[in-house]
């Protein structure tokens, strides 16, 4: 489903170029629940964004369901944005949104599109989709952020720092949902630093200085 | 609905943009309403005054000379029932002002009637001392028949060393029933029907005076009117413009700081176009509201003044309708360079602004 050849991402800081991503190799197959783990400034951000489709890779390859992104068009491009779906760290809901207007926002640049009581339900949202997200707590907004992704039927979900932000009980019932969701055929990759997180995914790929070490 | 609400919740950043806007249009559309009923007030006036009416401006200073240049070129003699000569008919060369432009005459023993005893619409005349034995006419207010038109003397001017017009015993002045109207001093009103330039020309002299004709009076008018319109219109488009320059202004500072909600939506799988889309419809719909803003306030200032300044100044739809749309063309394109701008913003641009976690 995703491979990386390769993968070669630079930045340019103070006129020298710095490696975020140094060769990397990389399979995710499909249903696959995985944890990238690493220091900070290891690389493991760029990695998520390029997988996502947000940055552009320097060298090497990128294939999504065996095509390679640097060929594809600009609709094609858009439409990988679309199949991933991204949990970031502070949950980006947009403030002047109702749960539920936060959660259809996807649907509205999507054909696609799920039930979206039954999501809600899945995610144990029902009773706060008409809060606005000043109401909730971080536990329940980056619930609201996962039925984001899954109101527009997403094969994968990348997640930087899922639970970042959030105490260790709502961490666990965070990583309880991956878990349900991986078992419904979803891949999962989750980018954190926190070994106790990492241990609940099937696999556990660590970075270091741009490079997978295992 | 998702526009509305989106717009709502940055109305405190659209309030500069909806107030700069609302001052340029209402200024434009007052300028406009304004300009146009003076344009058309004035015309209708001039309707009202009757636009046959011509105007002869006698260019020499009305001193006491003046008599004598108008009695040399009517040739009174020619004309006077005194010496019988009475072979064309009496024409008018002009009237006075009511008669306190010939007590400047300064006549010593001269009948007049007084300024306020003055009838203006009936046939008036001043006749001289010679005159007055010929009609057997010795005092004023008395009628005369001259070629079957009846004249009511006015004045009576005297013979003898006294009298400083002696030479002029003979002429006769009349306020003669095609006499259209009447001014200040200097202005002789004559109906075009009885006389073209030509004639006047004859009789009072190339270059002693101005021939002006109401149309062409009302035209120049009109004409200076409507140029001082153009421009006020165009300062009023020059405010407009710079108005949506500022919008402009607003609406790019608006984009940095609505960088987490484009990166937001491009994440969802939002488009640049759909990005673009969504500022052009937020900006027109903003300028919508300015619009009407803008409507409803000239509309007020309109009836104010109306109540006010007791004029009955109305408000043309139709007239006005195409400097809306213009404004909003206007607005429109001025949008197009921000709402270009937010459309180009990428996800990994708001990531790496730390709009993004």
């Amino acid at each position: 489903m995703i491979r990386l050849d390769k993968v070669v991402k630079k930045y340019k800081v103070d006129d020298k170029d710095l490696l975020a991503l140094n060769y990397i190799d990389l399979t995710l197959e499909e249903s696959c629940f995985v944890a990238i783990v690493g220091v900070s400034g290891c690389g493991k951000s760029t990695l998520l964004n390029v997988i996502a489709g947000y940055d552009d890779i320097d060298y090497g390859h990128y294939y999504f369901n065996n095509k390679s992104v640097k060929k594809f068009s600009k609709e094609e491009k858009l439409n990988l944005i679309k199949s991933i779906g991204v949990v970031f760290q502070d949950f980006n809901l947009l403030d002047y949104l109702t749960v539920k207007e936060n959660i259809l926002l996807a649907s509205r640049y999507m054909n696609s599109r799920k039930d979206l009581l039954k999501v809600a339900n899945k995610l144990d949202i029902l009773d706060i989709l008409n809060k606005y997200p000043s109401q909730l707590s971080g536990g329940q907004k980056q619930r609201v952020a996962i039925a984001r992704c899954l109101i527009t039927n997403k094969k994968i979900i990348l997640a930087d720092e899922p639970t970042g932000s959030l105490d260790v009980e709502n961490s666990m019932k965070i990583m309880e949902i991956f878990k349900k969701l991986n078992a419904e055929g979803i891949s999962i990759v989750i980018v954190t630093h926190d070994e106790d997180i990492a241990s609940r995914c099937k696999k556990i790929i660590r970075m270091e200085n741009g490079r997978v070490v295992n | 609905m998702w526009l509305i609400k989106e717009i709502f919740y940055q109305r405190k950043r659209h309030y500069l943009t909806i107030l700069a806007s609302c001052i340029s249009i209402v200024l434009l559309l007052l300028v406009n309403i304004i300009s146009s009923y003076i344009i058309e007030n004035v015309s209708l006036t001039f309707e009202q005054l009757g636009l046959n009416i011509s105007c002869v401006q006698l260019l020499e200073k009305r001193q006491d000379n003046w008599i004598d240049n108008i009695t040399e070129i009517y040739d009174i003699e020619k004309y006077s029932p005194y010496n019988k000569k009475q072979e064309k008919d009496y024409k008018i060369i002009g009237c006075d002002n009511g008669l306190a432009n010939i007590f400047t005459f300064n006549f010593e023993s001269g009948h007049f009637l007084t300024e306020t005893s003055n009838l203006y619409n009936d046939n008036q005349i001043v006749i001289g001392n010679n005159l007055k034995y010929y009609f057997n006419c010795y005092r004023v207010n008395e009628l005369i028949n001259v070629k079957g038109i009846s004249f009511r003397v006015v004045g009576i001017l005297e013979n003898g060393s006294k009298n400083l017009y002696e030479d002029f015993d003979d002429c006769i002045f009349i306020f003669d029933e095609y006499v259209t109207d009447y001014t200040q001093s200097g202005f002789y009103f004559v109906n075009e029907k009885m006389f073209n330039e030509r004639q006047i020309n004859d009789l009072i002299g190339k270059d002693n005076y101005i021939f002006i004709d109401q149309r062409q009076t009302k035209d120049s008018l009109i004409t200076l009117l409507n140029l001082i319109r153009i421009v006020l219109l165009a300062l009023s488009f020059v405010s407009v413009v710079v108005s949506s320059i500022c919008v402009v202004n607003n609406s790019l500072s608006t984009i940095h700081n609505r960088m987490k909600e484009i990166g937001i939506k491009k994440a969802l799988g939002a488009s640049s176009r759909d990005i673009y889309l969504q500022f052009i419809l937020e900006n027109i719909f903003i300028f919508l509201i300015s619009i009407a803003l803008s409507c409803l306030t000239v509309l007020v200032i309109i009836k104010l003044i109306n109540i006010y300044a007791e004029i009955k100044v109305t408000v043309d739809v139709f007239n006005n309708i195409n400097y809306v749309a213009l404004i909003l063309v206007i607005g429109s394109v001025c949008n197009i360079y921000p709402a270009k701008k937010a459309s180009e913003i990428t996800i990994i641009e708001t990531i790496k602004n730390n709009q993004f976690s």
